[in-house]
């Protein structure tokens, strides 16, 4: 794979680093990309996941972390310029597209993805899903919430309750 | 099945409910007994609206609500940020840096945002009242600054 153009003083080839998921496949990365995790950051930068080493991460499998690392790899070039105050339009563009794609993924992948941001604590990654999230939430009724964000059905003990607290919350459903 | 979004922790949908406005926030308190008060605890609070003179009385009840319940507690959950942004004729900000006093003393930069058009009751002195409610240290302290 080419190395982006990152500008951070490496000469050479980028470094790279192994992660190891949970069902141990190891995924061969570079360390601008994995060290957007914050987890791994300090491993990273204490030389660790290199060479014959890599670094386990026993709760994330390989499908999760394929999916992480995409995403990972896409957005280290801007990371690494601070955000990329210098980026273009179009580069911003191709990453709002990216991003949405992204998301556009089953329920149990979503969650998978949002377990796995949360533990690595890839905050863009974190901020991407919980958008996700909320977008499924927004302007639903309480039931269609329940069905989009996989409730089991209410008992009727359940149902009443919702329905009594409705009531208590009316000045939110004005 | 456990993977279903319904089943994710507490912290991550506090999370989730940064990205909504504060109604639907507020409104996910009836989908079962584990979200009651999920949003009481979101650290980003976000009330939307287009304000004219039939729903401004509205709007100002359901803020004043929210306050109400939000603050109420002993030790009601720290705001990273807080917006009031209403679509209006035209536009004001407020911006408020503050200390958190539930946070052991840690240092939390409020971002209030008013988009408000002088109308009789979301004005600069009733979106003031909410802001001094929201982060009373500050708005005391005289640290509020308005600008157009």
């Amino acid at each position: 794979m080419a190395a982006p153009e990152s500008g951070d003083g490496n000469n050479g080839a980028a470094r790279m680093v192994t992660l190891i998921s949970s069902d141990n496949t190891r995924f061969e990365v570079e360390a601008a990309a994995a060290s957007l995790s914050q987890t791994l950051q300090l491993t990273i930068l204490d030389g660790g996941g290199g060479g014959g080493d890599g670094i386990p991460l026993p709760n994330v499998d390989s499908a999760t972390l394929s999916k992480v690392l995409e995403y990972c790899i896409k957005h280290a070039p801007a990371a690494a310029n601070g955000g990329a105050p210098n980026a273009t339009a179009v580069d911003r563009a191709e990453l709002e597209r990216f991003d949405n794609e992204f998301v556009n993924i089953d329920q149990s992948v979503l969650y998978s993805l949002i377990m796995a941001a949360h533990n690595l604590e890839i905050e863009g990654l974190q901020s991407l899903v919980a958008k996700k999230v909320a977008d499924m939430i927004k302007g639903k009724s309480p039931m269609e919430i329940r069905r989009t964000l996989g409730f089991p059905d209410p008992t009727p003990e359940e149902q009443a309750e919702m329905n009594a607290h409705m009531l208590e919350y009316g000045w939110a459903y004005e | 099945m456990t993977d279903r979004i319904s089943a994710l922790p507490d912290s991550i949908c506090e999370h989730v409910l940064s990205f909504l406005p504060a109604k639907d926030a507020v409104r996910t308190c009836v989908l079962a007994r584990r979200w009651r008060n999920v949003w009481t605890r979101s650290p980003s609070l976000r009330v939307t609206g287009d304000v004219d003179h039939r729903s401004v009385g509205r709007i100002s009840n359901f803020v004043d609500h929210l306050l109400d319940v939000r603050l109420s507690g002993a030790f009601p959950a720290p705001l990273d940020s807080c917006a009031f942004d209403f679509m209006m004729q035209y536009t004001k900000c407020h911006h408020l840096d503050g200390k958190d006093g539930n946070k052991g003393g840690g240092e939390i930069l409020y971002c209030l945002i008013c988009n408000a058009h002088l109308v009789p009751v979301a004005d600069d002195a009733q979106v003031k009242r909410w802001i001094k409610r929201c982060v009373p240290e500050s708005a005391s302290s005289g640290s509020a600054s308005v600008t157009g």
